[in-house]
């Protein structure tokens, strides 16, 4: 090996972890990155954990949740009154509405009514949540720092507003790794676009591994065509063909990475081999056939048709049975900044029965009990209306003082609701709950103390929490 | 004036300036340089000098009396003058240590004050022992007691109020006139109570920094239920069975920002089912022995069951070579080696098969979860899986077992949950489980047994 040829990171780090005191810490640490794919990271889980897996439902674009979840009987009585200023505060507002010049009070279009043994309320735009509203724990007084989507929906996915930091799944994939080794530990279902509904653009980044390995990046399906491209081999390419080209080329990345030494080299041998794995698990995977008439009389006929919101609520659920850590399924189209009444209604219509089969499936199964469910988007929106105010239609801004999530399963408390938003859902009474603490949350259900999943870049030892601190919302569990 | 004066001159010198340190710059509980902590730091260490050396100086003064051991005798003087160093630099260590780490509360005060006058009195015996034979051997002894009473008190600070007392003998205790134990004195707490579960984990998290053993700020110390009960120098903390009238419910309750909340300097504070557990424990009568699940209206206790299997890492080897050969993965619950294993077959279902299960016998006792769904197992496996005994989930999903083969899980008398979805099962089966102790969660979808 020539040092010349290492980058001059390589060489120091390596030097630097021979000189030091850390250097024994530092071999076993390189010896852990070149052991089995997806192994669990020494010392983890923390503690028995609750959850063994944890699906995300990302409703990205920001879901209304004055006409969803948090319910506000006393809004009628201001329909088209002005936003006292006592409520708004100083708050600087988006560039899409601080030009108004009024900041009318929009009630929800909707009614709602009370479900479940606690009589929750919920909208009737939200049929099937309401009949498992027992199973979720409601969480009213999310809160985030960034009041536009990219820093919002980064924040949420990654803990930091500023582009690459690890994803919450790729930590959750280099703490816990995989549990089968022919799957990606993390994966991630874009869904089919709503017509009509306005889609924010989402990249992977929101996936991304930052500055971990980048084996721990969440695999992306596709919504349309084949889920995962070039799975079948071509015509003439038998199975031992394909093993012996990627042995082949895995013998010239281990040269490579003699020569250079750069882990992501070993990264990238993983990769292959987890590719070459999952053109025979992918297939079995997404093979829906044998599906039960009970699997279509829940999810519905939508779950037919690859790429909808449903399709991967029970591709999740056949994930969640053949243990891939964390899916992810993200849902565009919630930014309704305006015509929420024309909008919202094909939202929830295209989510909400994939939410409820999804959550009742996995109980029926037996596999709630130890899958996380978590529902929610990068943050809420707002009380006044943007644009005109009808009795018939309005538009809500970007809100991120509160706004709700759920969780279901994974050691969440089912049936209760916590926090308290003030009468306009525009500010937090009682128990606010940062994205923050949602995370450490997440990380304590999987068994990890977040405070202890860490890993040293650019002389920090970064976490997925970040450094202002964040406690577990011990309220929220069972 | 001879090299002794001169030299007591010298040593005059610092046990001055060490009470005007205390005097003028007595330490107020706030943290300072590291170097200073430091050096402080030393002070535990240093501090049993003296106290050998103090100790040594009467034995060899007896032990000199005898005519023919005289140079035992002649040799305390240097002795003496060394304790007398070290009883100087001891105490200008332990300001340090006290003035930079944070201490304060009757206890430091003391502890200090009897040290700077051991100092002095050390110095004074050193005098002495030159100049008057009657009067030396009173003040040796007067400064022995001196300085076992600063180094109880030094112990106290470091161990404990209780250090010397709490295991106690009844019978010694009643002869100080020491209050008897309480029924449970153990000092984190019994896990079986609810003050050792619930209450002494909080205190932990939130206020040990500031109120234990070596840091009790306000005279308060929060690290066993004794010093809890005792309360600070403003009294007791505690109105057992009224929290409102208890300073402890007052300073969490406060609002943040305000001058006297606890925890304070922008510390954390506690969650409100935290303030509500130590309110529910003072009503019912802040107590150490009532048990745990025995206060209603407390939040059902977070975190995981405690499980329990034989630590698996005496046999870490026999387990890789376990998994290499079955192609499956026997994962650690979590870090803490007796929340035993989980069998894992994700990976390559249809290769766990009956004879998978057999050979697992050397490690049966170590798995609590046996994730079996869609593998190759039939009836076959279920009489060597009730020999698994510590097993509390066992996942049998979409695989060949029948009713008939249920009957053999009656001995896994830990089983909590059974997953039997998609399998043969009938009612007539559920019904041979009836007599597993633990089983809550039984789950038949898809199976004849489902209505």
């Amino acid at each position: 090996m020539s040092p010349s040829r290492q980058s001059r990171r390589q060489f120091i780090g390596r030097v630097g972890g021979v000189l030091s005191w850390a250097s024994l810490a530092a071999l076993m640490g390189a010896a852990g990155a070149a052991g089995p794919a997806g192994a669990q990271s020494p010392g983890l889980p923390n503690f028995a954990p609750r959850a063994k897996r944890a699906i995300s439902l990302f409703m990205s674009g920001a879901p209304p949740q004055m006409d969803l979840l948090d319910y506000k009987p006393k809004l009628a009585a201001y329909f088209d009154t002005n936003l006292p200023d006592s409520v708004r505060g100083s708050q600087t507002l988006t560039g899409m509405t601080a030009g108004q010049s009024r900041f009318p009070i929009a009630p929800s279009y909707w009614k709602f009514a009370q479900y479940g043994a606690n009589g929750r309320w919920v909208s009737d735009l939200l049929p099937w949540t309401s009949r498992m509203i027992d199973e979720l724990t409601l969480i009213h007084t999310v809160n985030t720092d960034a009041i536009n989507h990219e820093p919002a929906i980064l924040l949420m996915n990654t803990g930091n507003m500023v582009p690459g930091k690890p994803s919450l799944g790729a930590w959750l994939s280099y703490g816990l790794g995989n549990m089968n080794e022919n799957l990606p530990a993390f994966v991630v279902l874009n869904s089919r676009l709503i017509p009509g509904a306005d889609n924010q653009p989402i990249a992977p980044r929101l996936w991304g591994s930052g500055f971990l390995s980048s084996e721990h990046a969440g695999v992306a399906f596709r919504s349309q065509g084949a889920p995962v491209l070039y799975l079948n081999d071509p015509d003439g390419m038998s199975r031992e063909t394909r093993r012996s080209l990627v042995t082949g080329i895995n013998a010239v990345n281990q040269l490579t990475f003699e020569e250079f030494g750069d882990p992501e080299t070993h990264a990238r041998i993983r990769q292959y081999e987890m590719a070459f794995r999952m053109q025979a698990s992918v297939p079995e995977l997404t093979d829906t056939a044998n599906e039960p008439k009970s699997t279509w009389e829940l999810y519905g006929n939508d779950a037919r048709v690859p790429g909808t919101f449903a399709y991967n609520c029970l591709l999740a659920r056949r994930m969640a049975e053949r243990g891939v850590r964390f899916t992810q399924i993200y849902q565009r189209g919630w930014d309704v900044h305006k015509n929420v009444v024309g909008n919202l209604p094909k939202l929830c219509a295209a989510t909400d029965r994939g939410c409820y089969a999804l959550v009742t499936d996995l109980k029926r199964r037996g596999l709630l009990a130890d899958t996380l469910v978590i529902w929610g988007g990068e943050f809420g929106r707002t009380v006044y209306s943007q644009g005109g105010l009808t009795r018939d239609n309005y538009g809500r801004d970007h809100h991120p003082r509160c706004f709700t999530m759920w969780m279901a399963g994974g050691g969440a408390n089912p049936g209760i609701a916590h926090g308290q938003t003030d009468d306009f859902s525009y500010n937090i009474v009682q128990d606010p709950v940062h994205v923050r603490d949602i995370n450490a949350t997440i990380l304590y259900l999987l068994g990890i103390d977040h405070e202890k999943l860490t890993y040293r870049f650019q002389g920090l030892d970064q976490k997925l929490t970040g450094v202002v601190p964040a406690r577990v919302v011990t309220e929220l569990l069972a | 004036m001879n090299t002794r004066a001169r030299l007591a001159l010298v040593a005059l010198v610092p046990i001055l300036g060490l009470f005007c340190l205390l005097i003028f710059a007595p330490p107020d509980g706030l943290e300072r340089a590291s170097l200073a902590q430091f050096f402080g730091h030393f002070h535990p260490l240093a501090v049993h000098l003296p106290i050998a050396l103090l100790l040594l100086v009467p034995l060899m003064e007896i032990a000199g009396a005898n005519p023919r051991r005289t140079h035992i005798r002649a040799a305390a003087a240097f002795v003496l003058g060394l304790a007398v160093i070290a009883a100087i630099v001891t105490p200008l260590l332990g300001w340090l240590l006290a003035w930079s780490g944070g201490y304060e509360g009757a206890l430091v005060t003391r502890h200090m004050w009897g040290g700077a006058s051991l100092a002095a009195a050390c110095w004074i015996t050193w005098i002495l022992r030159g100049q008057s034979r009657t009067l030396y051997p009173f003040v040796l002894v007067a400064t022995v007691g001196l300085m076992a009473w600063t180094g109880y008190r030094g112990g106290q600070l470091a161990h404990g109020e209780e250090h010397l007392t709490q295991h106690m003998p009844q019978t010694l205790r009643s002869l100080f006139g020491l209050p008897a134990i309480a029924g449970n004195g153990a000092p984190d707490g019994d896990p079986a109570t609810f003050y050792g579960a619930r209450i002494a984990p909080i205190l932990k998290d939130h206020c040990l920094r500031c109120h234990s053993a070596e840091k009790h700020r306000g005279g308060l110390r929060l690290n066993t239920y004794a010093a809890i009960m005792h309360g600070g120098k403003d009294g007791p903390v505690i109105v057992p069975g009224n929290p409102q009238a208890s300073e402890l419910h007052r300073r969490i309750s406060l609002p943040a920002g305000d001058k006297d909340v606890m925890p304070a300097e922008g510390k954390p504070h506690l969650s409100a089912t935290d303030t509500q557990l130590i309110d529910l424990w003072i009503a019912a009568g802040a107590s150490a022995a009532v048990p745990r699940d025995a206060i209603a209206g407390a939040v059902r206790l977070a975190g995981p069951e405690l499980p329990s299997a034989p630590d698996y890492r005496p046999q870490l080897q026999q387990i890789a070579a376990l998994e290499a050969s079955l192609g499956i993965q026997l994962v650690p619950r979590s870090q803490v080696p007796t929340d035993g294993l989980i069998l894992r077959t994700a990976s390559f279902p249809a290769h766990a098969s009956d004879a998978t299960i057999a050979r697992l016998a050397p490690v049966r006792s170590l798995i609590v979860d046996a994730e079996l769904a869609r593998t190759a197992v039939t009836d076959a496996a279920l009489g060597p899986l009730a020999t698994f005994t510590n097993l509390r989930k066992l996942d049998l999903s979409y695989t060949a077992i029948t009713s008939s083969g249920l009957r053999a899980l009656a001995p896994l008398r830990q089983l909590e949950t059974l997953n039997l979805s998609g399998t043969a099962t009938s009612a007539a089966g559920v019904a041979a489980l009836k007599s597993n102790p633990a089983l809550r969660h039984i789950y038949l979808f898809q199976t004849p047994a489902e209505q």
